[in-house]
């Protein structure tokens, strides 16, 4: 005589469990005996039961998944006979009338059976199948063999599985007491189908029987539990895998496994980031971590050791393979994907080169030509802010916290844009520099490329992206950059229009946000006194969109990451304005007006204006009108842009056209932050405010955008403004071209030395060679640089040394040591000299014709300690025969230090992360084409706005 | 139902439109405001400091060359005409504060090495933070075919000097002294300027000379028949010093000789020290029709530069001061009709009474002008040469005796006086002939102002005080053991002193003042304008 022994757990399913009892109450086989078990439940699920079985005692018991908590109270069950069996139910799950009746009459019928799964119906639409039967892949993954699939009796024929899962199960329970239960080490997935790979080794039976429905409220994961994440759903997934593998495996193959995991862990992490699922990362690692220390693998070895009776070959015909194994995989990971990220939208793709875009980059390069053309074949250009770049080797070298020989040599950060400089150098490893005069001539149609694509989010037809592309490509502070030499500037030009892109489509999408993310620490690296106002911007969306800061937040962390040790020694410093200091040599120059910087110029002479115009008008022989003409003149030729942005507010989409304005507001006010704040020391000594100039960019970004919506909204009536507009602006910087085609620039061809070369060739093979470098300047001043090595190439000059303004102990004697270089001295300056270890002694010719060049030249040329080398294209050089060379920077290295190899390496991860994260990969999009309401989405993005407003709201309509 | 339609359809397009306007305007105004607050706002800045330090140069020792003795360029025998030789044997003093080391030049062209006559370095210890006051003199009187006196101060190493006198033409003989007392090699190039501009010869560029050398140059040799000639002496490496020594022999009559100190460019050049005797004495000395006039009181002046420099030179007599006379504008117009120097009340040949006058001339740049100063009776004069840019000159005057060896002539360029520090050191060898025939005479303990000073009548030192500037000074000076003499100097106005021989003086409150030693005797004549001690290298600001 069979008996049954309900087993029902409930588990904060007072909702559910009404309509359980009912179902199990209509049962057409009345179970012969229910234990009720409450599982530490927070709601009212033990009065239900309580309530609704009247006769029944409900035991209590600890928190845990069905199979959990079945396990802990009927292991205090004496073992039973061959005619009772167990039928495991959780509160959700209602059996259908006749359940335990098919269930019975399949074990009946074949003797073998001795566990018996139903068909789990979804709790919401008892016509689809939530689960029925599980298998096992050839690399031992656990499958799910029906996923939500509509019951059509498709599977009804297939009745012999590998497991089932364990709500709605039957199992004889003689069978499981000698399997000692569930596996105490799979506390939620796969604990039925583990439990069926057992029963099968021990030579029983598991069926699954069609004529048994039981409804599901979702997956065993899940029971209980208000809701999972998609994470946490992983990192129990993988933890079951794990521990299945470590039980399945044979003995000696368990060592193996055993230290493979955390290096798989580890693997599928970054195979995670490159399939842009970041919010997985957590569970693979955990599971790795938690699958080291599983301590109940053993014990489950053991107990199947004791109870096979078969070999592993029993389950071999389960195993699901090849491509029946990936369709299911497919599709479980398709059903899961409704609950996760929402897809990329499709979007239209502006027409590049049918809609001027192409013709835009293609003016934007000529124009490049014109002004910057005497730089083509230059193997390195200088000046300004700008000094050659070292080997490549150097490149890498200089990064990170570590020993620097220069300044008197101390341990400090490079700056964030030295990896980028050493990127970039590595581009044209053979020669750095190259890199630097490429990315110079290039800056224009780059900038054109990058501002087309951004207008085109913006407004994908009419005029709007070209003049974007013209006006950034031309934009003031572009020019002026590329004139100056910042190249870093340049940089954050050029990379600004992507990363509004980016940003746009951050909320979105993981892979945006790490681009988004990179080409924010582009951006910052380059011009960090851009760091504020970007920073406040993504405040100000994210408080707009606070359904996506998650993705919206992760785009200051790899620039947060970088310039973290260079804005920590700064504040220690205490010098926090100087964090926001330019890459490169610090230029002097007018501290420009607010007017000025308001009419799009970097510098205080307005575009050149002020002095164009005066050069102009006694060209042609008119009467002087002063400079406050050429401010006229540019402020009537910017004005256009400036009336266009204005007026978009009027027009229809106007809105669009706020956060441009505010950009353009944050732009100009950075501008004139960067007025103010005098950081670094230029190395002739003077105070070097920060460059307005990328400031202007910004605001010159936040016209334009506005513009281009102005443009849109003009419609038809577009034409005449969007060439006015553009003439304008071509207008405005016709000065500066000029001056940049008549090579009236601070940037010049260079050899690529910034010593002369008898000591560059030196320096290179010793990189603690000492060279004095003097210039000399007015009565009695002297601006010093102790350089080593082959010298201050641009990869050595950071911002921590140029922003330096306290006195240290080594600068007086070096300060001693040039005053008596420089005199007609008493002192043993050959022993001075030693001891500061400075072999070469460079009188720069910059400061030739000042009373201090002539005394300094007069005083070395008498010194006996010096053995004139002679004139060389940057002045007299001297030589100090015999003196020794510092010792190289190499300790400590990057790593040496606590804080650079903490530094160095929270580095490398994130952006490593971010990269991973950011490389496009095409897996998700193939799954997503499959389903339904993909498609349906796609048609109404593409017929929509077609951009990510449109997404956004439809994110919102889910 | 269309028509409230409608109208509900036209009520939002109004608000949206209304909307629009107002975000637009606000947007407006706002720019606006900016635009305009952008034309005169200006915003406080914060900026750090660049770090720069000040330090003084540990003071360097100071070196004084003294030229050696005067030489001739062929020996008694009249052999080996381009190799020099020395005369006699000159007598040195030195007077410091501090210790002087005195060593001699190493190695030299002059024939002179280790002989009396050589060359000679003195190396002043510094202690103390300021300058040592320190000097050396050198003289010589030579009655050897080459004859009369000549006084040297002994003079610190510079990489830039002029030397002002000398002439190549027929029986003048100028010989460039070179010493190189610094320790590394010092490399010399000279610009030889005449009244005709500029004159190229091989040989004057890249001049070596190893540390502690001396080399003479005879200026003959790269230049014949230049009446004015004006040397600039460069030095790169190390530094050196230079002197000429010129000699002249009219005929067969010995015309004298001096040695000259190089001097410094500069806008004012005070020459104090000039004794000129009367034209009608000098008028028997027999000069040759092919001999320019060098017998005259002659100012030879030199504007560095390329453009003309106007210049304006007072004469001021022993007694007078500068104002005085540059009251009495005397310049000779060139465009005017007739002679204005006829029309003068002074015409006549002599004039008997020296009175303060000054003239304007203009340089042209590039050629050496000789101005002949005609019109100065016997006494003792102060000239002050005026420009806007610097400039070098120097004032040739001969003296002429009849001792009983016969008539002897001597002439002496005096050259300009650099401002002195507060404290002046002078060392006072003995003056005498190579022979002794000439007595030499203690010198007077000092004589007041309005007094005569003493004539030529007998060997002795004159000191000279002059004060360019414009407030009144008080000079101390103190001859060793004796007591201190104060010299109360008048803005523009010179006085005198007369020092003996053999002693060593110390002066004191001079600073700004122009100082010469005038060495006289019968039928001898030097000039010496005493020097300022070597400028200790001053601060340094060094910026990094």
């Amino acid at each position: 005589m069979t008996t049954v022994t309900v087993v029902l757990v409930a588990r904060n399913g007072a909702k559910h469990l009404p309509a359980t009892l009912d179902a199990l109450a209509q049962q057409t086989r009345r179970p012969d005996r229910i234990l009720a078990i409450d599982a530490a439940s927070s709601d009212a699920s033990l009065k239900v039961l309580q309530e609704r079985l009247p006769g029944v005692t409900v035991v209590s018991a600890r928190r845990g998944s069905l199979a959990q908590v079945a396990q802990s109270v009927l292991n205090r069950v004496p073992t039973a006979d061959e005619t009772e069996w167990y039928w495991f139910l959780g509160h959700d799950n209602a059996p259908h009338p006749r359940a335990l009746e098919a269930l019975l009459a399949a074990v009946e019928v074949s003797p073998s059976v001795l566990v018996a799964g139903p068909k789990l119906m979804r709790w919401d639409d008892k016509t689809v199948i939530h689960a029925y039967g599980e298998a096992l892949t050839s690399s031992g993954e656990s499958l799910q063999l029906v996923v939500d699939e509509l019951d059509q009796s498709q599977h009804d024929l297939a009745t012999d599985v590998l497991g089932v899962a364990v709500p709605g199960s039957l199992v004889q329970a003689a069978l499981w007491h000698r399997l000692g239960g569930f596996d105490d080490g799979l506390p939620a997935i796969d604990a039925g189908l583990d439990f069926g790979v057992r029963a099968r080794l021990t030579g029983a039976r598991v069926e699954r029987v069609p004529g048994a429905r039981v409804a599901s409220a979702g997956p065993v994961e899940v029971f209980g539990r208000r809701r999972l994440g998609a994470g946490t759903r992983n990192r129990l997934r993988r933890s079951a895998q794990l521990h299945r593998r470590l039980v399945y495996s044979p003995g000696w193959a368990l060592p193996l496994l055993w230290l493979a995991v955390l290096p798989v862990a580890i693997g599928r992490s970054l195979w995670r980031l490159l399939a842009k699922q970041p919010s997985l990362v957590p569970g693979e690692l955990g599971a790795g971590l938690l699958g080291i220390v599983d301590g109940t693998v053993l014990g489950a070895r053991g107990d199947i050791a004791r109870t096979r009776r078969v070999g592993w070959a029993a389950i071999a015909p389960f195993r699901v393979t090849g491509r029946d194994a990936t369709e299911l995989k497919d599709r479980a990971v398709a059903v899961e994907a409704r609950t996760a990220d929402l897809p990329e939208p499709i979007r239209e793709r502006a027409p590049f080169f049918a809609s001027g875009g192409a013709w835009a980059v293609l003016i934007a390069a000529v124009a490049s030509i014109v002004v910057f053309g005497r730089w083509i074949g230059a193997p390195a250009v200088a000046g300004g802010a700008l000094a050659p770049l070292g080997p490549i080797a150097s490149l890498w070298e200089t990064l990170g916290i570590r020993a620097r020989l220069e300044d008197g040599g101390f341990v400090g950060t490079a700056d964030p844009f030295h990896a980028v400089l050493a990127l970039l150098g590595s581009a044209t490893w053979w020669s750095p520099s190259l890199a630097i005069v490429i990315l110079l001539i290039a800056a224009m149609p780059l900038a054109a490329l990058g501002a087309w694509f951004a207008a085109a989010r913006l407004s994908p037809t009419g005029w709007g992206p070209a003049v974007a592309a013209l006006g950034w490509a031309i934009a003031p502070p572009l020019i002026a950059a590329a004139s100056d030499g910042r190249v870093g500037a340049i940089l954050a030009h050029v990379l600004l229009p992507w990363l509004v892109a980016a940003v746009i489509d951050a909320r979105t999408s993981w892979s945006r946000a790490a681009v988004a993310a990179l080409l924010f620490a582009g951006v910052v690296a380059g011009a960090p006194v851009l760091a504020p106002a970007l920073v406040l911007l993504l405040v100000a969306l994210m408080i707009v969109q606070p359904t996506r800061i998650h993705r919206l937040a992760i785009i200051v962390l790899p620039a947060a990451v970088l310039a973290a040790p260079l804005v920590l020694a700064q504040l220690g410093r205490g010098t926090p304005f100087a964090a926001l200091a330019d890459p490169g040599i610090p230029v002097a120059a007018e501290t420009p007006r607010m007017l000025a910087l308001l009419l799009g110029s970097p510098s205080a002479h307005y575009l050149e204006w002020q002095t164009f115009v005066p050069a102009l008008a006694a060209a042609f022989g008119l009467p002087d009108l002063g400079a406050l003409t050429g401010t006229i003149v540019l402020a009537i030729v910017v004005a256009p842009i400036g009336l266009l942005a204005v007026l978009a507010c009027f027009l229809r989409g106007g809105t669009r056209a706020i956060p441009a304005l505010v950009v353009a507001a944050a732009g100009l006010a950075t501008a004139v932050g960067a007025t103010v704040l005098g950081v670094a020391v230029t190395p002739l000594g003077e105070i070097a405010t920060i460059w307005p100039g990328s400031g202007v960019s910004l605001y010159w970004l936040g016209l334009l955008g506005a513009a281009v919506v102005a443009l849109d909204g003009l419609g038809r009536w577009a034409n005449a403004p969007a060439i006015v507009a553009v003439l304008g602006l071509v207008l405005a910087v016709v000065p500066l071209g000029l001056a940049g085609a008549t090579g009236q620039t601070a940037v010049q061809p260079s050899a690529g030395r910034v010593l002369p070369a008898l000591v560059a060739a030196e320096g290179v093979t010793d990189p603690g060679l000492g060279t004095l470098d003097i210039t000399a300047q007015g009565a009695a001043e002297y601006a010093v640089v102790l350089q080593r090595g082959a010298g201050l190439t641009m990869e050595r000059i950071t911002t921590l040394e140029t922003t330096r303004t306290s006195i240290e102990e080594s600068d007086r004697s070096l300060v001693d040591l040039v005053a008596n270089l420089v005199s007609d001295s008493g002192l043993d300056l050959g022993a001075a000299l030693d001891e500061a270890q400075v072999e070469y002694v460079l009188l720069r010719g910059a400061g030739a014709g000042t009373a201090a060049y002539a005394r300094a030249v007069d005083a070395l040329a008498a010194n006996p300690d010096l053995v004139s080398v002679g004139l060389t294209p940057l002045g007299p050089l001297w030589q100090h025969p015999g003196a020794t060379s510092a010792a190289p920077a190499t300790e400590p290295g990057p790593w040496d230090t606590p804080l650079g190899a903490i530094s160095a390496a929270a580095q490398l991860g994130v952006v490593g992360v971010f990269l991973l994260l950011a490389v496009p990969t095409v897996r998700r999009r193939g799954v997503r084409a499959v389903r339904g309401r993909d498609a349906d989405l796609t048609a109404r993005d593409a017929g929509g706005a077609g951009d990510a407003d449109a997404a956004a709201e439809l994110e919102e309509v889910r | 139902m269309s028509d409230d339609a409608q109208r509900k359809v036209t009520r939002r397009e109004v608000a949206v439109v209304a909307g629009r306007t107002t975000a637009g305007v606000v947007v407006a105004a706002l720019a606006a405001a900016v635009a305009f607050a952008s034309t005169f706002i200006v915003p406080p800045t914060w900026s750090a400091t660049a770090p720069s330090l000040t330090a003084v140069p540990t003071a360097a020792p100071q070196q004084l060359v003294c030229p050696g003795g005067l030489l001739r360029l062929a020996s008694d025998t009249g052999e080996g005409a381009s190799t020099a030789s020395p005369i006699g044997v000159p007598r040195t003093a030195w007077a410091a504060d501090t210790a002087v080391d005195v060593r001699d030049i190493a190695g030299t062209n002059a024939g002179t090495l280790g002989s009396p006559a050589v060359a000679e370095i003195g190396t002043v210890a510094v202690t103390g933070a300021g300058a040592p006051a320190a000097a050396g003199l050198q003289t010589e009187i030579v009655a050897a075919g080459i004859d009369g006196l000549a006084v040297a101060a002994c003079t610190a190493p510079v990489s830039e000097q002029w030397l002002v006198a000398g002439a190549t033409t027929l029986g003048r003989t100028s010989l460039l002294l070179l010493t190189n007392p610094s320790a590394v090699e010092a490399t010399v190039e000279i610009e030889l300027y005449s009244e005709d501009g500029r004159i190229s010869a091989a040989g004057l560029t890249g001049i070596r000379l190893a540390p502690d050398e001396q080399r003479v140059i005879p200026l003959n040799g790269f230049a014949v028949d230049v009446v004015a000639p004006v040397v600039r002496v460069v030095s790169t490496g190390g530094r050196v010093t230079a002197a000429m020594q010129q000699s002249i022999v009219r005929s067969l009559a010995t015309g004298g000789v001096d040695l000259v100190s190089a001097q410094q460019p500069s806008s004012t050049l005070v020459i104090p020290g000039i004794r000129a005797q009367a034209r009608a004495e000098l008028a028997t000395v027999d000069v040759q029709e092919v001999d320019h006039d060098d017998i005259s009181t002659v100012l030879r002046l030199f504007a560095p530069g390329t453009i003309e420099v106007p210049v304006t030179v007072a004469v001021i007599p022993q007694g007078a001061t500068l104002a005085d006379a540059l009251a009495v504008d005397e310049t000779v117009d060139a465009d005017a009709p007739g002679d204005a120097h006829a029309d003068h009340e002074h015409d006549g040949d002599e004039v008997a009474v020296p009175e303060p006058f000054s003239i304007r001339l203009t340089l042209t740049p590039g050629l050496v002008t000789e101005h002949v100063l005609e019109r100065v009776p016997a006494g003792d004069y102060t000239i002050v040469v005026t420009a806007d840019s610097p400039l070098v000159g120097a004032v040739r005057n001969s003296t002429l005796a009849t001792t009983t060896a016969g008539p002897r002539v001597d002439f002496a360029w005096a050259t300009p006086a650099a401002p002195l520090a507060d404290r002046a050191m002078l060392a006072l060898p003995r003056l005498a002939d190579g022979g002794g025939s000439v007595a030499t005479v203690p010198g007077g303990t000092a004589a007041q102002t309005g007094a005569a000073p003493p004539g030529n009548v007998a060997l002795g030192y004159v000191l000279w005080i002059t004060n360019s500037g414009a407030s009144p000074a008080a000079a101390t000076v103190t001859i060793a053991g004796q007591a201190p003499i104060t010299l109360e100097v008048a803005p523009g106005a010179t006085e005198w002193v007369q020092l003996p021989v053999e002693s060593t003086a110390t002066l004191e409150g001079v600073r700004g003042l122009a100082a010469a030693l005038l060495a006289i005797g019968p039928g001898l004549n030097a000039q010496s304008p005493l020097q300022p001690p070597g400028q200790l290298a001053s601060e340094v600001l060094v910026r990094f």
